[in-house]
């Protein structure tokens, strides 16, 4: 008698399952609101900055928005995000946004990820301007949860984490316009 | 009152009360297998002859694309560190087009790391996967 009953309801589990996790793969690439309400953003202490003559401080940037870029250099899905966060970075600095680059290695040091000369080149022909810091011992990735290249976190001007996202996106497509309005919202506020 | 009952047997109202339960613990389940890197699915290394040379590629799983600009690596136990590579790549040099090799060092038995950053080509970024190796001669 109970055997249609839990047929049922295990394709009903393995059903949600399945939407569950495609929702969850299709989140990944885009922009998500961080869940549940904002929290702090954690401070980092990276000693090795470029495009900066001083290392910046999260607690300098207290009344500017400020856009995390986690990347580096070897990763396509980075480098062909960079013409949209240096267009953001034109278009919004002076109005308050301070966008910092959060270089992270993926391999070892045996790769050149490491090298400052490295990072120097790429911030170079990329046409870079804004502060990186190097995150060579990956602390400030792991005080971020991060998991992805390229991931972004948007700081509002308390401190506070208010939108988080990974994935490659391009000058004016849906994702950049999600991530310009959120700017927007936050330099508002 | 209502009786109080396990799921699946007497009054509905109960079995609906731990549905939510199982509802969230499968959310959960299948968030954290989404956020996991599926290193183990993603990319396999294997041995084979090239030009008649014993050799090691690593082959990505349909789907997958392996970054060509920080080519894959073999970290050995002895310390030493072979890069694997491949001549054929995307235009843009981001992914290798055909699976990324090197000449097998001879007599000697493979065992350490593979360190690969790789992509589904459904998605649009990158993560790392370090995969335990063992092969013999």
């Amino acid at each position: 008698m109970n055997g249609p009953r839990h047929l049922h309801r295990f394709a009903l589990l393995a059903a949600l399952t399945v939407v569950t996790a495609g929702a969850a793969i299709a989140q990944l690439a885009q922009p998500v609101r961080a869940p549940g309400t904002r929290r702090p953003a954690p401070a980092w202490d990276n000693a090795s900055w470029l495009n900066a003559s001083a290392p910046l401080r999260l607690d300098q940037l207290r009344g500017r928005v400020v856009l995390l870029n986690f990347w580096v250099f070897t990763c396509g899905n980075c480098t062909r995000t960079v013409p949209s966060l240096v267009d953001l970075d034109r278009r919004y600095r002076s109005q308050g946004l301070t966008l910092i680059g959060i270089h992270t290695p993926e391999f070892p040091p045996y790769a050149g990820e490491h090298d400052r000369g490295n990072v120097a080149r790429a911030l170079a022909e990329y046409g870079i301007t804004y502060p990186n810091a190097q995150d060579n011992d990956r602390q400030t990735w792991d005080r971020y949860d991060i998991r992805y290249w390229p991931s972004f976190v948007l700081i509002d001007k308390r401190g506070q984490i208010r939108y988080e996202g990974a994935g490659e996106f391009h000058l004016h497509d849906a994702t950049y316009q999600l991530w310009e309005g959120r700017i927007r919202e936050l330099l508002a506020e | 009152m209502t009786p109080r009952t396990s799921c699946g047997k007497g009054e509905f109202v109960s079995c609906s009360r731990s549905r939510p339960v199982a509802t969230l613990l499968l959310l959960g389940l299948a968030v954290t297998a989404c956020r996991s890197a599926p290193s183990a699915d993603a990319v396999r290394l294997e041995a084979g002859v090239r030009q008649g040379r014993k050799v090691v590629a690593v082959v990505p799983a349909p789907g997958f694309r392996i970054n060509a600009r920080v080519p894959p690596a073999l970290e050995l136990r002895s310390g030493a560190v072979i890069r694997l590579a491949a001549g054929r790549v995307l235009p843009d040099s981001s992914y290798y087009v055909e699976p990324p090799w090197a000449v097998r060092p001879v007599g000697e038995r493979l065992r350490g790391v593979l360190r690969v950053s790789f992509c589904r080509a459904s998605e649009a970024l990158c993560r790392t996967a370090s995969l335990p190796v063992d092969l013999r001669e």
